[in-house]
């Protein structure tokens, strides 16, 4: 249609110089022969259509990118420009313009092309890329959301460089999170280290000599950061960050057998208050793989070593000093056995504000847990002041099935640290004792049953022996007329009765 | 933690074990012996802001482990310090003899510039000393170590040593020798040192960042 009057335009140009719609005004060469009016009439026309073919470009670039994204194939990606590109072609190609109608017209394609994908698309999108690329909806965790608002209500406070601040972060959240799958953990350890001292820099000039109110600051930015990053660099696929935990787990089940007296450990179990604080200093250091933020993982280690001190203090009576702290450190990661404790090092390390860790409390008591964990890596017979063979023995004999399934296999020194196993042993405590009164009962029972036995054979002899040795001898006994008989000879004749005549 | 501060300095209190190290550092944060706490609320981690030349330096005190099988594994200590307490007993000769391995470690692992001063610890036994004054004396001077006899007990020295290190760290920073801009060297600046910095709007050398390794 529009060639059609393109031609006739030309065509009618060179004999008259009336506009073309016959409204009876003359035209104009510049308006391809319309008047003024009727020109206008048609450039709405052409840019309705125009609107319209936009639109239908953008909803097709926007299905392709999302099946890019979840198919995840990179070759995909690269069609829309294209796409893009020959359309923008093929549509510019259908007008002849000025250069000025030309710009607005780019103008208005590109304004129009971003227009319908930001009601589909969830966020805004970056206007650097002219290609817009909807993200994925992730679902943070609650956690994350919580760290991110009261991150925001920190800011508020700060009012300009707050808003400054925060837009840096998310920057380099963003930034990092491009990055991740690229890099090592040495280098995204670097990119978080540059971050800390650039964003300090910037603060000191801000706030003036003021560093209580830089390290507050930086301790937010941390908090914000990390818990953002957490998931992605803490025990990285890159790094061999598991397989030490693993190595670091077995080789303190294997030194279960160390007892306190081997390491000079100044601590005595027994009394209440110092087993409490044993028990608390080895939570705390199980509890901190469950932090996330390396602050908080530092605080854990903080506090098991402040309740280590108060173990030394109250069995010594007196303050505890560096020679008996570090022993009774080991002690305490030798019992607890921390879960990731190699990564949680790692972590920490790489990616906790420099400053804290190189000076004060928290960096003292982690240099402390470096050097009791880079000892239990090294320990050996002379360590532990024992010879080789009975470190042999010990190393190689509990780690046999068969001698921890008996129950004299099991180590000497109870372990008051963990209940159940405090019960457990103190049963079988109780079962032993009962085995041997019931051993005593019965080897009683048949020691008097023999004593008896013996008794009656002992009485039965005897009497025999007395009935043999002193023979009874009974004389036949005379009749009853003997015996009168040798009555009347002993006695004198009866007296006669003799009778008295008066 | 509020207080105001020019300098912050790491410092180390290294030697044998059993020769008062966490004595020294107790008589010097709480100005009192071991025996007469009982009822104290230990500080376990030593920190303490003294005076030194029209300055304020907030001295950090790191106590450490001096069995000889802890050795090996306890040189992450040394990271970062400015300063170190190298401390015997005067009573105990092998304590003397293991000095050398402690300076050794210290100038290997710490830096070139940490300044070291020698401490024979309990001065108030002299009855059973082993080490005389002057042959410590001379080693100190052959090792271009300062020296001082101290008492944890009576307290005879005890600040004095660490204002000493403290003063000789200040005295290498005005000279050049010792760059507080260095991470590793063991030395911050104070709210106070920073404000004073600032205003004079000095060109800062650029900051050189070390391996925390």
């Amino acid at each position: 249609m529009s060639q059609r009057s393109e031609r006739r335009g030309i065509h009618v140009d060179q004999s008259e110089l009336l506009c073309k719609k016959g409204c009876g005004y003359y035209g104009n060469a510049a308006w391809q022969g319309l008047c003024s009016k009727c020109w206008r009439d048609e450039y709405q026309k052409a840019r309705q259509r125009q609107i319209q073919d936009d639109w239908a470009l953008a909803e097709k670039l926007q299905r392709e990118e999302e099946a890019a994204y979840v198919s995840s194939h990179s070759s995909s990606q690269t069609q829309p420009p294209q796409s893009h590109s020959q359309h923008s072609l093929a549509t510019f190609s259908k007008f002849e313009e000025k250069k000025t109608n030309e710009k607005t017209r780019k103008v208005t394609t590109v304004k129009k092309f971003f227009s319908p994908s930001s009601r589909t698309a969830p966020k805004k999108e970056s206007h650097e890329a002219k290609t817009p690329s909807p993200s994925i909806t992730r679902q943070s965790s609650i956690e994350t959301d919580r760290v991110s608002r009261d991150f925001v209500e920190f800011l508020k406070t700060l009012h300009k460089p707050g808003r400054e601040i925060h837009k840096h972060s998310r920057a380099f959240i963003d930034s990092m999170g491009n990055k991740k799958q690229d890099l090592s953990a040495e280098e995204l350890s670097e990119c978080v280290q540059d971050f800390y001292q650039g964003m300090s820099d910037r603060l000191l000039n801000h706030f003036k000599g003021s560093s209580e109110k830089v390290d507050r600051v930086m301790d937010q930015v941390e908090k914000y950061i990390m818990t953002r990053l957490y998931k992605s660099v803490f025990c990285p696929e890159t790094s061999d960050d598991e397989k030490k935990d693993l190595a670091t787990q077995h080789r303190i089940r294997a030194l279960h057998w160390v007892t306190i007296q081997m390491l000079c450990v100044p601590v005595e179990e027994e009394i209440p208050e110092v087993s409490d604080s044993v028990v608390k200093a080895i939570t705390d250091i199980i509890e901190m793989d469950s932090k996330r933020v390396p602050r908080d993982k530092l605080a854990c280690i903080t506090s098991c070593s402040k309740h280590i001190f108060n173990a030394i203090r109250v069995t010594k009576n007196e303050p505890a000093s560096a020679d008996d702290f570090l022993p009774t450190l080991i002690y305490i990661v030798l019992k607890a056995n921390p879960p990731r404790l190699q990564s949680n090092i790692q972590y920490i390390t790489r990616f906790c504000n420099p400053s804290r860790l190189m000076t004060g409390e928290d960096g003292y008591y982690f240099t402390n847990l470096c050097c009791a964990v880079a000892f239990i890596e090294k320990l050996d017979a002379q360590s532990l002041n024992l010879s080789p063979e009975d470190f042999e023995r010990y190393m190689s004999g509990q780690a046999s099935p068969r001698r921890q399934d008996d129950p004299a296999g099991w180590p000497q020194s109870g372990s008051r640290v963990n209940p159940v196993l405090t019960q457990i042993q103190h049963n079988l405590s109780v079962l032993s004792s009962l085995e041997k009164r019931q051993q005593q009962v019965i080897e009683g029972a048949q020691s008097l049953e023999a004593e008896l036995t013996e008794w009656q054979e002992s009485v039965a002899r005897e009497v025999q022996e007395i009935l043999e040795r002193y023979p009874l001898d009974i004389k036949p006994r005379a009749s009853a007329i003997d015996a009168e008989n040798v009555e009347n000879d002993r006695l004198p004749p009866p007296l006669q009765p003799q009778v008295f005549a008066g | 933690m509020s207080e105001t501060y020019d300098f912050l300095f790491k410092f180390l209190v290294i030697g044998n074990a059993g020769t008062g190290k966490s004595c020294l550092l107790h008589q010097f944060i709480e100005k009192r012996f071991k025996d007469d706490s009982n009822h104290t609320i230990g500080v376990e981690f030593g920190s303490k802001i003294i005076s030194v030349v029209n300055k304020f330096v907030k001295l950090q005190i790191w106590d450490t482990a001096g069995q000889e099988r802890f050795r090996s594994v306890t040189r992450s200590y040394y990271r970062g310090a400015a300063g170190a307490l190298l401390v015997y007993d005067i009573t105990s000769r092998e304590t003397y003899n293991a000095l050398t391995n402690w300076l050794t470690d210290a100038r290997m692992l710490a830096s070139q510039n940490i300044v070291i001063i020698l401490c024979g610890n309990k001065k108030d036994l002299d009855a059973d000393r082993e080490v005389t004054f002057l042959e410590a004396s001379r080693f100190a001077q052959e090792n271009e170590l300062m020296f001082l006899e101290t008492s944890a007990l009576t307290g005879e020295n005890v600040e004095e040593a660490f204002v000493q290190c403290a003063r000789k760290i200040l005295n290498k920073i005005e000279s050049g020798e010792l760059d507080p801009e260095r991470m590793g060297s063991g030395i911050q600046y104070g709210d106070a040192a920073l404000r004073q910095l600032r205003s004079p709007r000095r060109a800062q050398a650029e900051s050189i960042q070390e391996c925390g390794c």
